[in-house]
């Protein structure tokens, strides 16, 4: 995060130490990037590598992430980690919508992507999390190493850091449920076939 | 509880005895319908249970599965033998190897392979590492389920110990599709071997840590010392199996009574409960208990097996497309959680006709609607975190 | 079932199916309709109405004790137009021991069961009032093949959602196109 370095405003060496110059931008942006409260949002086995990420090997609480609330009201990032059911699918949207303004979203793992090892036969799994609430960063993986996660919340912080932190619109989601419609009609052929 | 009429007259002054419920002419109160879960940070995963509840006391209550349906029978049958095996992993994610376990001897079964000796000794190895690592993760988290942080800490130390040695062998943490068909994928070497007892030196040095800070700690033990009991006629009709059971006294373990794969070859005990250290029989302090106990058994068995392991080769000569021959069959393997069992049909073909899973948590869950009646909502927490439940293979 | 020749051993019988048969055949004969107590999964099967009594048997009887419902199983086969349902019952009061592990060739003193209902109208009598733990299993059944349960409390789906078209482990079963707004691309457009 390229912070202006007094060079760049030619100030007094005195008040180098003392005062920080910088945009409103980048100050909101360093301050929700630097204490993301994940909601503990575990679904199946990609929560134990998010406990092990949480734990003193991986320690994620050093990039302050590590405060994980109960409930969604109180946090600013959900980390979806496990696969995402048909029955579930609902729910994961209420929690969502019921997270405060600026909320991001981690795909964890590679059946909140899309849909992993189950999106050809697994009739009851949703094909990758983004059908349901907008994803912010896909993380693949089964499940993704801790180290992987914690790389995950530090590109979220970094896109925190270039785009002020706002949250994705719903209109991500509606996109890319247009797109798997299209697919499941036959995709590009059925294009052609109708041209 | 009925509510009382607001246009009835007054009744006596009520007087207030200490430890009387205080429900006078005035009180009104109802029976609350609410909601725990499917997201909360006690159930163990997404469980989704009902409660009827009058104020801190459960009535009734009944728990909704099915929010992880991954729908790994279905893609049993669209997908050969060897594909599918992955999946089995992801049942009960915290004792993967367990799962292949099962899933392999079946499939063996069906298709009459026989597995070298050696590869069956590593398999013990590797199932009786990943209880150690199951039960030490459901040791912390029934800790951190009543409240207390410092024990989860500690246990994922050695759990990082046993995952990292497991890493190195099969290549990943924790899903590792490393029993295969047949054998196992590779051999062990000298070096993790050395590692492996390394880890199981400090598994039992660390063991006293975890019975300081939770059997012997007194706010412990008042959390669950005659709480939420299962009793022995309760948990065989409800199919309860594994530690849940034998906490209550049932002594019956799959390895011992019905030996699979190599396990009359090794001599442990089987803990029963109740615990000697204190509470009754099938309450939760026995169940965690008992999970500490097969700690230490499981550490004897692993030790015999490095003794008595021979060379040889650790894969049987397995044709590369696996067609048993048409039959069935049922096999039950002790999990950590329970009794996990495979029914699976063959017609023949590349690709099962029918696998049937049965997960122990599921009839294990099942059981807190009978014994939940009567239970306050933080013991009703305290139950659920004792059966050590995994919603992966209650939902499969 | 069939009897080899005397130059060639006879595959050996599962003396726990064997007993469970005698005592069967012995108290309810009209239930019984065939069985198998030779090889890997020897089991017995009964008529959908003889299959209460049957069980109340194996649960009560002195020398049987099934006192678990391990597990109950629903596998479609349309090409014999039927739905068999397996239940397999175990025993924690009884040990065989090692005498048993070396006469039968499963080592698994487990009791099987078979049922065959036919495929359109596929009702069999609950067995949850002889084991409890048998209710979530039969709810399975019911909410993945569709054999229904009769006698019981209402049968509702447990796994699936409660709105879920159709019962998804038949063979016939296609895949749906959405649910609930969530889009679903079946795998032969993947």
């Amino acid at each position: 995060m390229p912070e202006p370095s007094a060079e760049d405003y030619q100030l007094d060496p005195e008040l180098q130490s003392s005062v920080v110059l910088t945009s409103l931008e980048w100050l909101k942006g360093w301050g929700r990037r630097n204490a993301l409260w994940p909601v503990s949002f575990g679904l199946a086995c990609c929560a134990m590598e998010m406990m092990a990420t949480a734990a003193t090997k991986y320690d994620i609480d050093r990039f302050g992430a590590g405060v994980f609330r109960a409930s969604p009201r109180q946090s600013d990032v959900m980390i979806v980690a496990g696969t995402v059911t048909h029955k579930m699918a609902p729910r994961v949207r209420r929690l969502y919508d019921q997270m405060p303004d600026p909320k991001y979203v981690i795909a964890m793992g590679a059946c909140t992507v899309g849909g992993g090892p189950y999106v050809k036969y697994g009739y009851h799994v949703v094909q990758g999390v983004d059908l349901v609430v907008p994803v912010d960063i896909y993380l693949p993986g089964c499940p993704p190493r801790p180290e992987a996660l914690i790389d995950a919340v530090r590109k979220l912080q970094y896109r925190i850091s270039e785009k002020g932190g706002r949250t994705l619109r719903f209109d991500a989601v509606e996109k890319n449920r247009e797109d798997q419609r299209h697919k499941a009609a036959g995709g590009e052929a059925a294009v052609q076939a109708d041209a | 509880m009925s509510s009382s009429d607001p246009q009835a007259p007054q009744g006596e002054p009520v007087e207030i005895h200490e430890g009387q419920p205080l429900v006078g002419r005035d009180l009104r109160t109802e029976e609350l319908v609410f909601n725990m879960g499917p997201q909360h940070p006690a159930t163990h995963g997404v469980l989704r249970v009902v409660i009827k509840s009058d104020g801190e006391v459960v009535r009734g209550l009944e728990p909704h599965v099915g929010n992880l349906h991954r729908s790994s029978e279905k893609i049993g049958e669209e997908i050969p033998y060897y594909q599918w095996l992955p999946y089995v992993d992801r049942w009960d994610y915290l004792a993967a190897m367990n799962n292949e376990h099962v899933a392999c001897m079946a499939m063996e079964q069906l298709g009459g392979i026989e597995v070298p000796e050696r590869a069956e000794y590593i398999r013990i190895i590797v199932a009786e590492v990943q209880r150690i690592l199951s039960h030490l993760m459901a040791i912390g988290v029934y800790g951190l389920d009543l409240g207390a942080f410092t024990p989860f800490l500690h246990q994922f130390r050695e759990r990082e110990r046993g995952l990292d040695l497991l890493n190195h062998l099969s290549g990943a943490r924790l899903l590792y599709h490393y029993i295969r068909i047949g054998g196992v994928k590779r051999d062990v070497s000298k070096e993790w071997i050395d590692e492996l007892e390394v880890f199981l030196d400090a598994v039992e040095k660390r063991l006293p840590d975890y019975n300081t800070l939770l059997l012997h700690n007194h706010i412990f033990q008042e959390r669950t010392c005659g709480i939420g009991i299962i009793d022995r006629e309760v948990g065989v009709r409800w199919g309860v199996t594994g530690p849940a059971l034998r906490a209550a006294g049932v002594d019956w373990d799959t390895r011992r009574d019905a030996p699979y794969s190599i396990y009359d070859r090794f001599e442990f005990d089987v803990p029963i409960g109740p615990s000697p250290v204190a509470g009754v029989s099938g309450d939760c302090f026995a169940r965690h208990w008992l999970r500490v106990r097969e700690v230490e058994e499981s550490l004897k068995i692993v030790r015999q097996a490095l003794v008595q392991m021979p060379e040889g080769p650790v894969m049987a000569r397995v044709p590369k497309t696996f067609k048993p021959p048409v039959g069935e069959v049922y096999v039950r393997g002790e999990n950590p959680r329970g009794e996990l069992a495979t029914y699976m049909v063959s017609e023949g073909k590349d690709r099962a006709y029918r696998i049937r899973c049965r997960g122990p948590s599921f009839s294990n869950i099942a059981v807190i609607t009978e014994v939940s009646e009567g239970v306050m909502i933080a013991d009703l927490v305290a139950l659920i975190g004792s059966l050590d439940i995994v919603l992966g293979e209650v939902d499969r | 079932m069939t009897n080899e020749s005397d130059t060639q051993a006879a595959p050996p019988e599962d003396p726990v199916t064997l007993r469970a048969l005698e005592l069967l055949r012995q108290e309810h004969p009209d239930a019984v309709v065939d069985a198998l107590t030779t090889g890997r999964h020897p089991f017995i099967e009964v008529t959908a109405d003889g299959l209460h009594e049957a069980c109340v048997l194996l649960r009560d009887h002195d020398e049987l004790l099934y006192d678990c419902c391990h597990l109950v199983s629903g596998v479609d086969r349309p090409d014999q137009e039927q739905i068999e349902v397996v239940y397999h019952l175990v025993s924690y009061s009884t040990h065989p021991g090692d005498a048993y592990r070396k006469r039968a060739e499963k080592n698994d003193p487990y009791v099987a069961l078979k049922v065959r209902v036919p495929r359109d109208k596929p009702e069999v009598p609950t067995i949850s009032d002889v084991w409890t733990g048998a209710d979530w299993h039969e709810r399975e059944t019911y909410d993945l093949v569709g054999v229904i349960f009769t006698g019981r409390e209402e049968l509702r789906r447990i796994l699936l959602p409660e709105d879920w078209p159709g019962h998804p482990l038949r063979k016939d079963w296609e895949f749906p196109v959405g649910y609930h707004g969530v889009p679903i691309v079946p795998p032969e457009a993947q």
